[in-house]
């Protein structure tokens, strides 16, 4: 388990300063046990968004089946301070991710399988 | 949890699906024509070779590059003639492509970067047995952590930037042939396992903007090794093989090969490809130019970035050599993997300038493979903008020229470990720069 706590914190490390980059006025984080799965959301209410950006965020999230990326590079998942902030490493660390439009907002999801 | 956010993305693009079988459309290829192409790239260096050099030279030279320490610089051309060195370019390129494959793995862009690294090093340090106990050491840390090898392929191709410790230590400390040979595999094995640990930490001391990561973590392997083998008393010193007597038809073979990948790329893609969406990417790691922009583009920019580096070498007088070569070849393989025709420029310009203003002069070995090498930094210039690109090759230049000794020339990634040091130097300023300029605003 001290594994997946450590994959949330750091995935939380790349999802916040996403949903900052838009300027919300609220952030609201729900982590959630779902017995097989773990599934991350995150609701910023009030960011501006680029819509192609966001749809650009969402492919990124369904990439999968890139095993020789994920370990190696998941070294960098909530380290770049200074990257590019586009969800692309957090989609090599889990198994899928949307990204929705919500009244006044934006929700991104992510899940991935429990090891 | 709810079926309704797990919905496809609305635009499948590019980006090859989980059997990475690919779209079928105009800017991509399928795995099997990845896998096509790469081998007749490879082939086309045995092919050459085979043609330059009658066989008993060939493989007199062959069986003098497999006994030679490989240590930095060991140009191949100049210990066992070109045709030899052609021929184990191609066979170390071949056996790092038959391993991914092999292993299942995505031939994109980092596997591409990986493939042509290894080939352009198969021409100055690497050959096809030193290269091995590295990738079994990686594949044995592999078995320990209970991960599948292919989660650490990278590692093992990269890694191989440690393979001159194995013949090394083989042949050069004076042991008995049988011995020499278990003490340098054992030795080779070891490093291997050290290395997928250390090289996901040393990501985050420059956050992905030094493209040869193995090669900062070779470095500080290196140093550690020599250390050890010097405290033993193991004294290794570094070699100085540069050949000059290939460089006209070395010119028009690197030309001509890496034209081709321009040639591939615009019938893939019909015209320039998504070119001008490519260039606007800043390059970081991992920043997979094939998944992200179609196999086209991709070639494109590999050709074009093979070019530039082509008319470096010419412009500031230097030689096409094994290494200079191998330089060029690294240089196409990151261009699928985060180096482009926009982002490598400013590195090369400063790695230019720098030698101006100092003792060396452009077309020396030195600092010719620290222009192309340099372009390991090619990510801070696509982040941070031209400026900070030619400073960066500036400082690369004065570090590069000083970091191989530290590590004896084992570690054949020397400007990786530089640029490596130079990118956590720029990184960690920039870091606090940004910070305190934010907090001084808002306090204003």
């Amino acid at each position: 388990m001290l594994k997946e706590k450590q994959k949330i914190a750091h995935l939380l490390g790349e999802l916040v300063p996403y949903a900052l980059v838009g300027g919300p006025e609220k952030v609201t984080i729900t982590i959630e046990d779902l017995t097989d799965v773990i599934q991350v959301t995150m609701e910023d209410m009030g960011a501006q968004r680029d819509e192609n950006a966001c749809r650009q965020a969402e492919r990124f999230l369904n990439i999968s089946g890139r095993n020789e990326l994920k370990e190696y590079y998941s070294g960098l998942v909530g380290e770049e301070s200074l990257g590019p902030c586009d969800l692309r490493i957090v989609g090599m660390m889990v198994d899928g991710g949307s990204i929705e439009q919500i009244e006044g907002g934006t929700r991104i999801s992510v899940w991935w399988k429990r090891e | 949890m709810k079926e309704q956010n797990r919905r496809l993305p609305a635009d499948s693009g590019p980006i090859p699906s989980k059997s990475g079988a690919g779209t079928p459309d105009h800017h991509t290829m399928t795995q099997r024509g990845w896998f096509i192409l790469l081998t007749a790239y490879m082939l086309a260096l045995v092919g050459f070779g085979l043609v330059y050099e009658p066989t008993r030279e060939l493989w007199t030279g062959l069986l003098r590059i497999a006994q030679s320490p490989g240590v930095l610089i060991s140009d191949y051309a100049k210990i066992g003639g070109l045709g030899a060195a052609m021929v184990n370019a191609g066979l170390v390129g071949l056996s790092g492509l038959l391993l991914v494959r092999t292993s299942g793995v995505l031939l994109s862009g980092p596997t591409i970067a990986a493939v042509f690294t290894l080939a352009g090093f198969g021409l100055f340090g690497k050959n096809v047995w030193s290269i091995w106990p590295i990738i079994l050491g990686v594949g044995l840390f592999s078995r320990v952590v209970r991960r599948p090898f292919k989660s650490y392929i990278l590692v093992a191709l990269f890694g191989t930037a440690l393979a001159p410790l194995v013949p090394q230590v083989a042949f050069g400390f004076g042991l008995p042939p049988l011995p020499g040979l278990l003490v340098g595999t054992i030795a080779g094995l070891f490093a291997g396992f050290l290395l997928p640990p250390m090289a996901v930490y040393m990501l985050r001391l420059h956050q992905g903007f030094n493209l040869y990561n193995v090669g900062l973590t070779c470095g500080f392997l290196g140093i550690a090794i020599t250390a050890l083998l010097e405290s033993a008393g193991l004294k290794m010193t570094l070699a100085a093989h540069w050949s000059e007597q290939y460089s006209g038809i070395l010119g028009v073979v690197l030309l001509i090969y890496v034209l081709s990948m321009v040639v591939v790329g615009v019938y893939l893609t019909r015209g320039p490809g998504r070119m001008r969406s490519l260039v606007r990417e800043a390059g970081t790691l991992p920043s997979d130019f094939v998944e992200a922009h179609g196999a086209g583009t991709a070639l494109i920019n590999m050709g074009l970035v093979g070019i530039i580096g082509w008319a470096y070498i010419l412009m500031t007088g230097g030689v096409f050599n094994g290494p200079t070569l191998g330089a060029v070849l690294t240089m196409v393989g990151f261009a699928a993997f985060g180096k482009h025709v926009v982002n490598v420029l400013p590195i090369m310009l400063g790695v230019y300038l720098g030698s101006l203003l100092s003792v060396w002069q452009p077309g020396q070995a030195g600092p010719l493979l620290a222009a192309l090498f340099g372009t390991t930094l090619a990510p801070l210039s696509g982040r941070f903008g031209p400026p900070l690109g030619v400073l960066s090759g500036v400082i690369h230049l004065t570090m590069v020229m000083r970091t191989a000794p530290w590590h004896a020339g084992l570690n054949l990634y020397n400007n990786g470990f530089a640029g490596g040091v130079t990118a956590t130097l720029i990184v960690s300023v920039i870091t606090w720069w940004s910070s305190w300029h934010e907090e001084h605003l808002i306090k204003r």
